[in-house]
């Protein structure tokens, strides 16, 4: 029959297109599909490899889905103030603009020798308002200062003067005063598809901040945000992973965007104690205010010696 | 007949087979892309120009020198023209040469708005190889004058600091001619004298006598703000937007961008590399800029230093000044090395002429007494006549801009209204 014929035929032409077709089908998908996060992960343990710089933290963990948030200060009001001051061994106060809480004890509270993050916490959360939003974040050796993050969403707030529990430690290792600042509700921003720790290591590669035989000793997330506002002002924060390099120093490395910050908490804490704290407790100072008075000329003292790095 | 129907089952399937293939191919794309970004962004544009060195670099003055007597066009439509020819000549014979001295009685001045780098001057003028390789050589005006016994053209710039002078010769009877015929008829009414100031920081040349200018009521258009969030930002979604009555404030954890009456400010905190770019940050700056089309009026260099630069608009051949909070008649950028670190435009572009009235300027006398009497003579950069730009409503409480001639001085690259003759401070304002 040549119907039949030109049938057979047909099947021989449509099998050979097929199998071009499935060809090309499968090698465009090849081509797309060369994961970009392959190449560079393999190039990062090439460079790391070259430069002699080790990984022992966990860097294999699912990439977080965190997206931006945004939120404004949150005001302290009267009746969380006066709840603080029914503990007998501190003396709450807030400021003018009902931002910053500031704290003393009536009896300097004894730091245990060889704290470690558990026991602090444990030690001054009786004397905090919303204790358990906040962990621990950094004790700066030189101004003698122990740092609290806010938490938002279930992760930290990295290093940002409105999110944050700041103690005063004294040389006997006793803290004296703490003062604290929180953001308010949050809302979410968009959600981008976020890097993975190896990208952002590779990030703090290149940009230099990483040097020979260094180990990233510690990599963990949360939020970040370099624009400090106005009082008023909303802030963004940024899903950003926290890369801690010989157990020491801490580098923020935006996940979305890559963009790379060195944590400088010293700096940082002067920049925000002279620029911030001070000028609200002087404001306070000036309705005679002896708490302030006192908290004041602790401040003065810490930051005295660093004053003139900031300039 | 069984074989039969097994076949044409078969072959259908082949086909389908095949349509979903080519389908599939078809469509692998769209699904990859939104992978690569959040969301599709409208590419929003400012609607400007795209321009180059050329049309953003020009003289502010073009003055004729001869026989200590100074003179320029009436009209700065004139000069402008002028420039434009100068453009074209054929330099050749670039090298450096010793402190210039002056060997000839005919000169013409073209003096710029601010310094720039030598090097600049290559690509605006037509120029046969690089002028130089001092990247320090920075100059705000050269020179062109007549060589009689030759009948040629010889070019000077001159450093800033006075250090180091190039020449060119510009080896055309004609251009020399064209030249030539300028000075014999600068006593004609297409030119008007001018007065040599040395005291101030540099030379400037005021036309003598009074002069009538027409001050323009106009319509303006104002860019939406949405736009420039979408150029500001690549991620618009990731946009944190709080307005207040007057302004419109958008956030991210690193970029800031503030609307405000009609200007903006954009900043960005974001640490990326450390390397020096490759390009002067005024390349940098055009190319942004065109980028987004930026450009959206005569916008003319203004200011340029290591890591800024600014653009000011002229109307007419004419600077224009603005002194409010956001500045309405400038375009300023600052880099850090391949990073548009701040950004501070006006948003408002000038629409139609609505209504117009002539004003009669000061004298130049006048002018002069005051620049002279001015504590800090030393300081002043510059005097020009500019408008100021100052936005108003009318009866009907529609906004409209005014532009007014007046007298202006330069200071510390800013402008501000030439004082009135013994009245202190009290006409020192700049718009609002």
């Amino acid at each position: 029959m040549r119907w039949s014929h030109i049938k057979t035929l047909f099947i021989l032409s449509f099998l050979i297109l097929n199998g071009y077709l499935l060809y090309q089908f499968i090698s465009k998908q090849d081509e797309m599909n060369i994961p970009e996060l392959d190449t560079t992960n393999m190039d990062l343990d090439e460079e790391l490899r070259d430069e002699d710089i080790t990984i022992s933290a966990d860097v294999d963990f699912e990439v977080p889905e965190l997206s931006y948030i945004s939120s404004a200060q949150k005001k302290f009001t009267g009746s969380e103030i006066s709840d603080l001051n029914d503990n007998k061994n501190i003396n709450a106060e807030k400021s003018m603009d009902s931002q910053l809480l500031i704290a003393e004890f009536s009896s300097p509270l004894k730091i245990p020798d060889n704290a470690d993050e558990e026991t602090l916490s444990s030690l001054v959360s009786p004397y905090i308002l919303d204790s358990s939003d906040f962990s621990f974040g950094a004790w700066d050796d030189d101004l003698n200062i122990i740092v609290f993050f806010q938490n938002k969403e279930g992760h930290p707030i990295y290093l940002n003067r409105h999110a944050m529990l700041t103690f005063y430690v004294n040389d006997n290792n006793e803290i004296t005063h703490y003062t604290q600042t929180m953001l308010g509700d949050t809302d979410p921003q968009g959600s981008p598809t976020l890097n993975t720790p190896k990208i952002a290591i590779s990030s703090l590669l290149q940009s230099r901040y990483l040097n020979a035989e260094d180990n990233i000793t510690d990599v963990s997330y949360g939020y970040y945000s370099r624009i400090a506002e106005a009082e008023e002002g909303t802030q963004v924060f940024a899903p950003t992973y926290k890369i801690t390099v010989n157990g020491e120093s801490d580098y923020f490395v935006n996940a979305a965007e890559s963009t790379t910050y060195s944590g400088n908490y010293r700096d940082y804490l002067v920049k925000m104690l002279a620029g911030n704290y001070l000028r609200k407790l002087n404001l306070m100072a000036d309705e005679d205010d002896s708490m302030a008075d006192s908290l004041i000329s602790v401040i003065e003292n810490k930051i005295e010696p660093f004053r003139s790095d900031l300039e | 007949m069984k074989l039969e129907t097994a076949k044409s089952l078969l072959l259908i399937i082949l086909i389908g087979t095949s349509l979903i293939l080519t389908f599939g191919m078809w469509n692998y794309r769209a699904e990859y892309e939104p992978l690569n970004d959040d969301e599709s962004i409208d590419k929003a544009d400012l609607g400007g120009e795209q321009k180059n060195a050329n049309d953003v670099v020009k003289p502010n003055n073009v003055v004729f020198k001869i026989n200590g007597e100074f003179y320029s066009y009436e009209d700065p439509e004139d000069s402008a023209e002028l420039f434009e020819d100068i453009q074209t000549w054929e330099m050749t014979d670039l090298q450096n040469t010793d402190v210039e001295e002056k060997t000839a009685d005919a000169e013409v001045e073209i003096i710029f708005p601010t310094g720039v780098p030598l090097s600049l001057f290559e690509s605006i003028l037509n120029t046969d190889r690089t002028l130089t390789n001092n990247m320090n050589f920075y100059v705000d005006r050269f020179y062109i004058q007549l060589q009689e016994e030759d009948q040629l053209l010889k070019v000077y710039f001159v450093s800033l600091d006075g250090d180091e002078v190039v020449e060119g010769t510009i080896h055309s009877t004609t251009n020399y001619e064209q030249l030539l015929s300028m000075f014999s008829n600068l006593k004609g009414e297409k030119y008007q004298e001018n007065h040599l100031l040395t005291e101030t920081a540099r030379n400037i040349y005021i036309p003598d006598g009074e002069k009538t200018m027409q001050s323009f009521k106009y319509t303006f258009n104002m860019t939406r703000t949405a736009d420039v969030r979408n150029i500001m930002f690549a991620r618009p979604n990731l946009v944190s937007e709080s307005k207040s009555a007057e302004s419109i404030m958008y956030r991210t954890d690193d970029r800031q961008l503030n609307i405000t009456g009609g200007g903006m400010k954009f900043i960005n905190v974001a640490e990326w590399n450390k390397e020096p770019a490759d390009k002067s940050v005024f390349q940098q700056s055009l190319e942004n800029i065109n980028e987004h089309a930026g450009f959206t009026d005569d916008y003319r260099l203004d200011s340029y230093t290591d890591d800024s630069i600014t653009y000011r608009l002229y109307r007419l051949q004419y600077p224009v000044i603005n002194n409010s909070y956001m500045d309405l008649s400038t375009i300023y950028q600052r880099w850090q090395s391949d990073q548009l670190s701040e950004y501070t435009r006006s948003l408002i572009s000038l629409d139609t002429v609505a209504n117009t009235s002539s004003i009669k300027l000061r004298d130049s006398d006048e002018i002069i007494s005051s620049i002279q009497q001015n504590k800090n003579v030393a300081d002043i950069q510059d005097v020009q006549i500019g408008y100021r730009l100052t936005v108003e409503k009318d009866v009907n409480g529609e906004d409209y801009a005014l532009l007014e001639p007046d007298w202006y001085q330069r200071v510390n690259d800013s402008w501000s209204v030439v004082p009135e003759k013994n009245t202190g401070t009290q006409n020192v304002e700049g718009g609002s």
